[in-house]
């Protein structure tokens, strides 16, 4: 196992001068999944989007294995950490192997334009992980929501990152991908692969998350941190009530103890 | 597929060809092959054709040849760049800066040697003010690249109607709306020096891009996360467009309609990595130029026919063809 880490410091992050959320600080190390879970407009994308070194933050820093991620160059940070975002944009005229190679970029001189074995290795395992390989030949445009996705996903795998941060990466995948999705970042979890996922499905995240970090939209809508800690401890039926306004029953599975969670009504 | 590069190989043969021996005096392909064989005229007889073929025909197919591949080009880097089919050359700014040099040079009467300097440094003034304004946090806002470009366009237009009609003389009124309409009647070897260097640095640009012109076209987010430099890459490859589309209007005047539909013809009918469509990019603006240059001095009888007004009576109906065959697909 070894020692690498992203942390977010103190951040406080947002559009502009106008902060989203604040007061941010989160650990993600090899090996982790760490879940970020709250209602909409908590600033769970833009916290993501700051992670991945898309927006500056206001305030605070992100700093990856000691370095603050702004210092880095674009194609360093790419080889190390990897985003999902939403959605993927259609890009025209690209066919799923092609995109996937893009995902070779950061490995590959600014210069090189075919992939070399290693390239095509990376791309294959990408592929196969994410079921994508028999679309392979098919364009963007030609695909349906859940397999964009998951040529998104294997573009990410693509960069053989250290860490990958995803944004709701199960949104348009039918429950058999969702699985699927469910047991590959297990699988990367195993390979020492640290993930931040953003995820609504408190049964998904029961079950992968190390790690979850329970938001709260705050006053003036700026979101803050309410809780983190480990799965049972933060999904309560009291804290998911005191954030969400909504009641659930958690009940245990009598087979294999896993917990389930069932949002009955909302609290006024 | 074979069948379309040969066939687009083909179209550019017999338009070189066509454009050395057609015109008020007509040669055979082989008279024109051993004018070309020979530099010097070896007797007197042969020297006025000679001459033909070296002082007017051979510049004015190389001029048309670069300005094929320098509008082609710029337009298919803008393509990518604002990831909009309808992006074209002249929506950076670069043909209303250079329309408004050319009238300001006519209107302060400037020797007409100094009008393709001119015209590049005033297509490079307008751009640069246009990419200024577009400059955002993550690199260059395209939305707003592509308002500018608009606006400044409409404020040079109107400089350039005051002028027109404020010209004291009818041949300036004249010889101006000859460089807005575009052609390249009369140009001469010296021309073609400074703009086939602008012309070859871009092109070389975009080869080594592609690319980034790959990643480009994913969106400036997902580039980013596939660790391009969004900003740097963008303004390097804009320069490479401006420098382009400068130098095709130094010495053809506002020709339009190429940037635009090259680049589209290519995706249309070659579906290939990067690389090859920008060849076929400009191999189908050279193509589109010779012809059009070939029917501006022939069917004129004795008068040039403006080139970019033939270019668009000629590529139109193609172009409007391509549009309705693809109907359902993304368009």
């Amino acid at each position: 196992m070894n020692s690498e880490q992203l942390i977010a410091e103190n951040l406080t992050v947002g559009f502009g001068k106008e902060p989203v959320i604040s007061g941010v600080n989160i650990v993600l190390a090899a090996g982790q999944i760490v879940v970020l879970v709250g209602p909409n407009g908590a600033g769970k994308s833009t916290l993501v989007k700051t992670l991945a070194r898309q927006l500056t933050p206001i305030s605070g820093t992100v700093m990856l294995n000691g370095t603050a991620i702004w210092q880095m160059t674009p194609a360093k940070f790419a080889s190390a950490v990897a985003y999902v975002p939403q959605s993927l944009e259609p890009a025209q005229q690209l066919t799923v192997e092609e995109i996937v190679m893009l995902g070779r970029n950061p490995h590959q001189p600014w210069w090189q334009w075919y992939g070399s074995e290693k390239d095509k290795e990376a791309v294959e395992r990408a592929l196969n992980a994410t079921h994508m390989a028999s679309h392979r030949k098919k364009y963007l445009s030609q695909l349906s929501g859940g397999e964009r996705q998951r040529a998104s996903i294997a573009t990410a795998l693509a960069q053989e990152p250290s860490f990958m941060l995803l944004d709701e990466p199960t949104s348009h995948l039918d429950f058999r991908h969702q699985l699927d999705l469910v047991s590959l970042l297990k699988q990367l979890k195993a390979n020492g692969i640290g993930c931040l996922i953003v995820l609504h499905d408190l049964n998904l995240i029961a079950r992968l998350a190390d790690t979850i970090v329970l938001l709260r939209s705050g006053d003036q809508r700026t979101g803050t941190v309410a809780m983190v800690g480990a799965p049972d401890s933060v999904l309560t039926r009291d804290n998911l009530l005191s954030v969400f306004d909504v009641d659930l029953q958690i009940f245990k599975d009598p087979v294999s103890g896993e917990l389930f969670y069932n949002p009955t009504h909302r609290q006024p | 597929m074979l069948f379309r590069i040969l066939a687009l190989c083909g179209l550019l043969v017999l338009g070189i060809t066509l454009n050395l021996c057609l015109g008020d005096v007509f040669f055979t392909p082989a008279q024109a092959l051993n004018a070309l064989a020979h530099p010097h005229a070896q007797t007197e007889a042969i020297a006025g054709l000679h001459d033909i073929i070296w002082q007017i025909r051979l510049p004015r197919l190389l001029i048309a040849v670069l300005v094929g591949v320098a509008l082609s080009v710029s337009g298919f880097i803008l393509q990518a760049l604002s990831r909009n089919q309808l992006a074209d050359p002249y929506l950076t700014g670069v043909s209303s800066g250079a329309g408004l040099a050319i009238a300001a040079a006519m209107f302060f009467q400037l020797d007409f040697a100094a009008i393709p300097l001119a015209a590049f440094l005033g297509g490079l003034i307008a751009s640069t003010i246009v990419a200024l304004m577009s400059r955002s946090p993550s690199g260059l806002s395209v939305t707003r690249l592509l308002l500018s470009g608009v606006g400044l366009s409409a404020i040079c237009g109107a400089f350039i109607t005051l002028i027109l009609t404020n010209s004291p003389s009818l041949a300036q009124t004249q010889g101006l709306f000859f460089w807005l309409a575009g052609g390249i009647a009369g140009r001469t070897w010296s021309e073609l020096g400074p703009a086939s260097c602008y012309t070859a640095a871009g092109l070389l640009i975009a080869l080594l891009m592609s690319k980034q012109l790959r990643l480009l076209t994913l969106g400036a987010q997902s580039a980013q996360a596939l660790g391009l430099d969004v900003a740097r890459a963008q303004w390097i490859l804009l320069s490479a467009a401006v420098l382009l589309c400068g130098a095709a209007v130094s010495v053809s005047g506002l020709v339009g309609f190429v940037g635009l539909i090259a680049p589209h013809v290519s995706r249309r009918l070659f579906l290939q990595d990067e690389r090859v469509q920008l060849i076929c990019t400009a191999s189908i603006g050279v193509v589109m130029v010779l012809f059009s240059d070939l029917a501006a001095r022939t069917l004129g009888q004795g008068q040039e026919l403006p080139l970019g007004t033939l270019l668009s009576l000629i590529g139109g109906p193609f172009f409007l063809l391509l549009v309705c065959r693809q109907k359902g697909e993304n368009l």
